[in-house]
């Protein structure tokens, strides 16, 4: 369920990076690192070896605090059960380039959610991601197959809410216009949930479609539109879900991003308790290393 | 060295607009040169340069809006005949509007022509952060996310670095954000955080094995539901068994 997509603005301004070597007759060697005193004053300059996920590799952490409110915290079908929502989260990742166009990509989440009224549905989870993903060409359509597995267990004496092993594949592409200043994207991904208990287990499509625009050096705004289909398998319930997205996202600096943003989800249902809108605006903060 | 000649803007000094700890402004007569600390407002030309020592830095703005900022035990002069930024040791960034005419910037190891440009250079590295730069002689371009790199064995290396990297060092932030920074490519690390938090409420609410939520007490739970606990009241009383008949049915009864 977390959604792939969650990697698409990552390829954001990343041009492939192909080394070239020029033989220069005019000059005489010299050496290659930069100094301290040049690092401290103008960064380290350095090859980029992710270049969109394809040759690079290493670890990365981040963590997160964001307060959400939102029209609908019991999901009843009306916007008369208001309330906010905290959710802090950790995260961990490793990513490892394979080779002729491929990446092994996993990740670790524990996150939290703690309602301000109503307690007793707050929860905690833990989810893993693992991806392959499959590129081509740098600018080129990825393909990825993975899979999920994610338990949620609430706070009080109930113990595990639902617990899941998700398989996945799916496509995104993205491309930069407007001098590099906007980004365009969208995907699609099919999953297929294997639930304890049993009762959840579903398939779903997702689709997104978005724009990501640099309005100053380091402030983002960012739009999106989501529609996913699911089918649970052993009761009769489909879901169409729309969702809507518009967010600001400042980067304070290299490792500090703020978040301001605002979405509207629609699940229409053939169970009627499962039929439901939300209106959420949230502000957050999130740490990566 | 290739001298532009069609600098729309005269280029023959430049102002420094601030100063930090020890900078010196040198003068050259002759084979002598003369220091005094550099203050702002000073002017530098031809036959000036600027010296800074450890953890001192300064900035530099040339009259069409070049600016010029110099970091720690770094040298630094210019010619304006060819408009050329020399940096003789240390590092510096730079900026040089479009339109404003261009020039040349040489390092101890590169030489490189540029027009509106924007980059930092050390002793052997040249990278880009807006525009184009031609390297001299070899003619190869450097653009936008590119560096170019004196090796020790006298090739160099053009190569894209990093993004993550290009807002680090502080002379960035030095006076405000360095010029022509702020067309930067767009740094990648954003996420989409929002609707995951809603498909997390989801998951966590609105999935039938959230019994509590999606089947709460007044409704039926589906009938297929399986590998799940469903609660089931115990009986309220014990079966009262039925009384024997007291009278046998017979006709006499009747």
């Amino acid at each position: 369920m977390k959604a792939r997509f969650l990697a698409l603005p990552l390829v954001l301004g990343a041009i492939y990076a192909r080394p070239e070597a020029v033989h220069a007759g005019d000059s005489a060697s010299y050496g290659s690192h930069q100094s301290a005193a040049e690092v401290e004053d103008i960064g380290e300059i350095s090859e980029d070896k992710s270049t969109n996920g394809m040759e690079g590799s290493g670890f990365r952490v981040s963590s997160g605090a964001r307060a959400e409110y939102t029209s609908n915290a019991l999901l009843s079908g009306n916007h008369s059960s208001s309330d906010v929502i905290f959710f802090p989260s950790i995260e961990a990742g490793y990513s490892k380039g394979l080779g002729h166009g491929f990446s092994l990509d996993i990740n670790a989440i524990i996150e939290a959610g703690l309602y301000s009224d109503r307690s007793e549905r707050s929860f905690v989870g833990y989810s893993a991601q693992f991806s392959l993903d499959w590129r081509y060409k740098p600018n080129y359509p990825r393909f990825y197959i993975g899979a999920e597995p994610y338990r949620f267990d609430g706070f009080d004496r109930d113990g595990l809410i639902t617990e899941a092993v998700g398989a996945l594949a799916g496509t995104d592409w993205g491309c930069p216009f407007n001098n590099g200043r906007s980004y365009f994207f969208m995907g699609y991904t099919f999953e297929n949930y294997f639930s304890d208990p049993t009762i959840d287990t579903r398939y779903s499509s997702r689709a997104v479609i978005g724009v990501t625009h640099q309005l100053r050096p380091q402030l983002f705004a960012q739009v999106y539109y989501q529609y996913q289909y699911s089918n649970y398998q052993n009761i009769s319930r489909d879901d169409s879900r729309n969702s809507v997205s518009l967010s600001l996202i400042w980067q304070v600096n290299r490792h500090l991003f703020a978040n301001l943003s605002g979405s509207f989800i629609d699940n229409d249902s053939t169970q009627v308790p499962a039929s439901y809108q939300a209106a959420t605006t949230a502000v957050g903060l999130s740490w990566q290393f | 060295m290739l001298g532009i000649a069609r600098a729309a803007v005269p280029f023959t000094s430049a102002t420094v607009t601030k100063v930090e700890n020890k900078v010196n402004y040198g003068e050259k007569r002759g084979s002598h040169s003369t220091l005094r600390p550099a203050a702002v407002m000073d002017t530098i030309k031809g036959s000036t340069f600027l010296m800074s020592e450890t953890e001192s830095r300064a900035e530099l703005q040339y009259p069409d809006g070049t600016v010029v900022r110099i970091g720690q035990n770094t040298i630094f002069s210019f010619d304006s005949d060819t408009r050329t930024l020399s940096l003789e040791n240390g590092s510096l960034l730079f900026h040089i509007p479009k339109g404003a005419g261009g020039g040349t910037i040489k390092t101890p190891t590169l030489t490189a022509a540029i027009t509106g440009t924007a980059g930092k250079v050390s002793n052997n590295i040249i990278a880009i952060v807006e525009g184009v730069i031609k390297l001299i002689p070899s003619g190869k371009l450097v653009h936008a996310g590119e560096f170019a790199r004196m090796n020790p064995d006298g090739s160099i290396t053009i190569a894209k670095f990093n993004p993550d990297s290009v807002l680090d060092g502080k002379l960035v932030y030095f006076n405000g954000l360095m010029p022509g920074f702020e067309e930067s490519f767009l740094v990648g690390k954003l996420t989409l955080p929002d609707l995951h938090f809603m498909q997390i409420m989801e998951e966590t609410q609105n999935l039938p094995s959230s019994i509590r939520f999606f089947f709460p007490p007044s409704q039926p739970s589906p009938a297929n539901r399986s590998n799940t606990k469903v609660f089931v009241p115990p009986p309220t009383q014990k079966p009262v068994p039925t009384p024997p008949p007291t009278r046998r049915p017979g006709r006499g009864n009747y």
